[in-house]
């Protein structure tokens, strides 16, 4: 998987790394078990500071989206089977974006048929 | 002679090797062409082709007329005008043979820009998760060992010139943190095709270290074969002359093996998405990209690094690497000066002086054994000093006295041989003939 950053953005850097590893997840491109960079690897590969992946890989952590191991180091988390547990945050963050679709003036059905369309691109 | 044939022979090979390097740099690696990024579909557009036909022409007269000017260097008599020509000629064939790179560069650019072939915002930083993820094997310091054990034999057999054997054998633990930390792990990212970011970064990562190998392993064998040959002057410039090409066959052989095993693996690249990072590459060849934290970074091609300008370090680092090259002929005016310099001998009441430039030789008369004036100048050649037309002086030897201290002028006999108490021997004179013998008179009426 390519992670792009862009530096003119007004995104953090630790946020774009973030955000990127999560729609890889989502999308396959990055397949549960499979090995993230080391955070020092990564930094010197993107040419960023090692505490801007360190901050990345631990908001991941948090919201369980990677498990770190002292072996293996940093990778993608296996789903577990069951009732699907959605971060608070994301819930928070879903709660924010939705509100401001309705102030843009979309419709329920125009904002679900836009979920839809935006599902179909990044989780297949 | 001997002296202009070698100052040639270390010098001349510098065009034609940039010569081969630039000209190189008109293949397709890693969509990248003399500096510039392009898509797949610019190998076949008859303007981009036209571009490299004729930066490749230049190069070619470029490098024709700088061998040319070298001809008459060749018949100058003095060594330190010779030097300070060579200087002025180096600086040139530096600033010349780069000309048509960056004017082909900015041609290219702007082609792309005509184009529409620029796709991405020039402040972004591209990784591929898979292939960062593979940790780099490095090669183990006990490869670099032997190597070292190596150049420090000689500080066993030779203590008199320890601090040259110490030098080199820094070089060779040099080679192990050069190897270590001169070197970028940055996955080789051309397109979105992971297994050739894998393939590439392997081929980069290998190379670096068999370079420096190479140059540890040649250094370490040098130091020795130097030490072992020194009393035989042919000798220890023919290992001088082995190791020079061993080490640079080595490395640029190496460079050219990447470079077409890059051009190879990446023929088929640029047709989807590609990697574009010309914005931070001044004229193509100077990094300079202020997001990037790191001081050290890899070339896009080949296997060598350079420095980000954007670094206050790098910036450092290359002002004084430009001012030492602007300085080189500063040491032919030197010369000049040491050429142009007499050298004197006098004695005073306790010691016999011999005095050249900054250097001064002091023998305390009371530990004066024997005194000779000779006629002919014995044949010896040097350790360690200088040896110029008109003046040699620092460590000489010849197979009948062995080593010996000397301060001379070649030139002008009579030449003055002294022994002293502790079995060292001392060979001075003056450039005015009158000052030995009368240097000599002194001597011998003291005893």
């Amino acid at each position: 998987m390519l992670l792009k950053l862009d530096f003119d953005s007004e995104v953090p850097i630790y946020q774009q790394i973030r955000n990127q590893i999560v729609v890889g997840i989502a999308s396959g491109q990055l397949s549960p078990g499979e090995r993230l960079p080391a955070t020092r690897a990564l930094a010197e590969d993107l040419g960023v500071n090692t505490m801007t992946v360190s901050k990345a890989y631990q908001q991941l952590r948090q919201e369980g989206y990677v498990i770190t191991d002292r072996r293996s180091g940093v990778m993608v988390r296996q789903r577990e089977a069951g009732v699907p547990v959605v971060p608070e945050e994301t819930v928070k963050g879903l709660r924010l974006r939705l509100c401001e679709l309705r102030l843009a003036g979309l419709s329920r059905e125009e904002i679900l048929q836009l979920c839809d369309k935006l599902c179909d691109e990044e989780v297949g | 002679m001997i002296g202009t044939l070698i100052l040639w022979g270390c010098i001349i090979w510098i065009v034609p090797l940039m010569y081969v390097l630039l000209r190189n740099e008109a293949k397709w690696k890693k969509n990248i062409v003399v500096g510039a990024t392009l898509p797949y579909e610019a190998r076949q557009d008859p303007e981009v082709e036209e571009t490299l036909r004729r930066y490749q022409r230049q190069l070619g007269w470029m490098s024709v007329l700088l061998l040319l000017v070298t001809v008459p260097c060749m018949f100058v008599p003095q060594f330190s005008v010779q030097f300070i020509l060579w200087s002025f000629w180096l600086l040139l064939a530096m600033v010349l043979l780069q000309i048509p790179f960056v004017r082909t560069n900015k041609a290219l650019r702007r082609i792309k820009v005509e184009r529409g072939w620029r796709r991405q915002p020039s402040a972004q930083a591209v990784s591929d998760l898979t292939a960062a993820a593979v940790p780099m094997k490095w090669l183990s310091p006990w490869w670099f060992l032997p190597p070292l054990v190596l150049s420090l034999i000689p500080m066993a057999l030779d203590r008199e010139l320890w601090v040259l054997w110490l030098m080199d054998a820094a070089l060779v633990a040099f080679c192990y943190v050069g190897y270590r930390w001169l070197f970028r792990l940055r996955a080789e990212v051309v397109d979105a095709n992971t297994d050739l970011t894998v393939a590439l970064t392997h081929l980069r990562r290998y190379n670096w270290g068999k370079t420096w190998l190479w140059i540890a392993w040649a250094t370490g064998c040098f130091n020795l074969g130097l030490c072992l040959t020194l009393e035989w002057f042919w000798a220890a410039m023919a290992v001088t002359f082995v190791y020079g090409a061993v080490v640079v066959v080595a490395t640029i052989g190496i460079e050219f093996r990447v470079r077409r095993a890059q051009e190879r693996l990446t023929a088929d690249s640029g047709k989807d998405f590609y990697v574009d990072e010309d914005d931070q590459w001044i004229w193509g060849m100077f990094y300079y990209n202020p997001n990037d934290k790191r001081l050290v970074v890899n070339n896009r091609t080949g296997i060598n690094t350079t420095f980000n300008l954007a670094r206050r370090g790098a910036q450092i680092f290359m002002g004084l690497t430009v001012l030492m090259l602007l300085a080189l002929p500063l040491v032919g005016v030197w010369l000049m000066h040491e050429e142009t310099i007499p050298v004197e001998l006098t004695v005073t009441e306790t010691a016999v002086v011999a005095r050249h430039s900054g250097t001064e030789y002091e023998v305390s008369l009371s530990d004066i054994e024997s005194a000779e004036l000779l006629t002919e100048r014995p044949v010896s050649s040097r350790v360690a000093g200088t040896a110029l037309e008109s003046v040699s002086k620092g460590r000489y030897k010849n197979d009948e006295w062995g080593r010996f201290t000397c301060c001379i002028d070649p030139r002008t006999g009579p030449w003055l041989l002294l022994r002293t108490t502790d079995g060292e021997i001392w060979l001075f004179n003056a450039t005015d003939s009158a000052a030995t013998e009368a240097a000599y008179q002194a001597i011998t009426a003291g005893k």
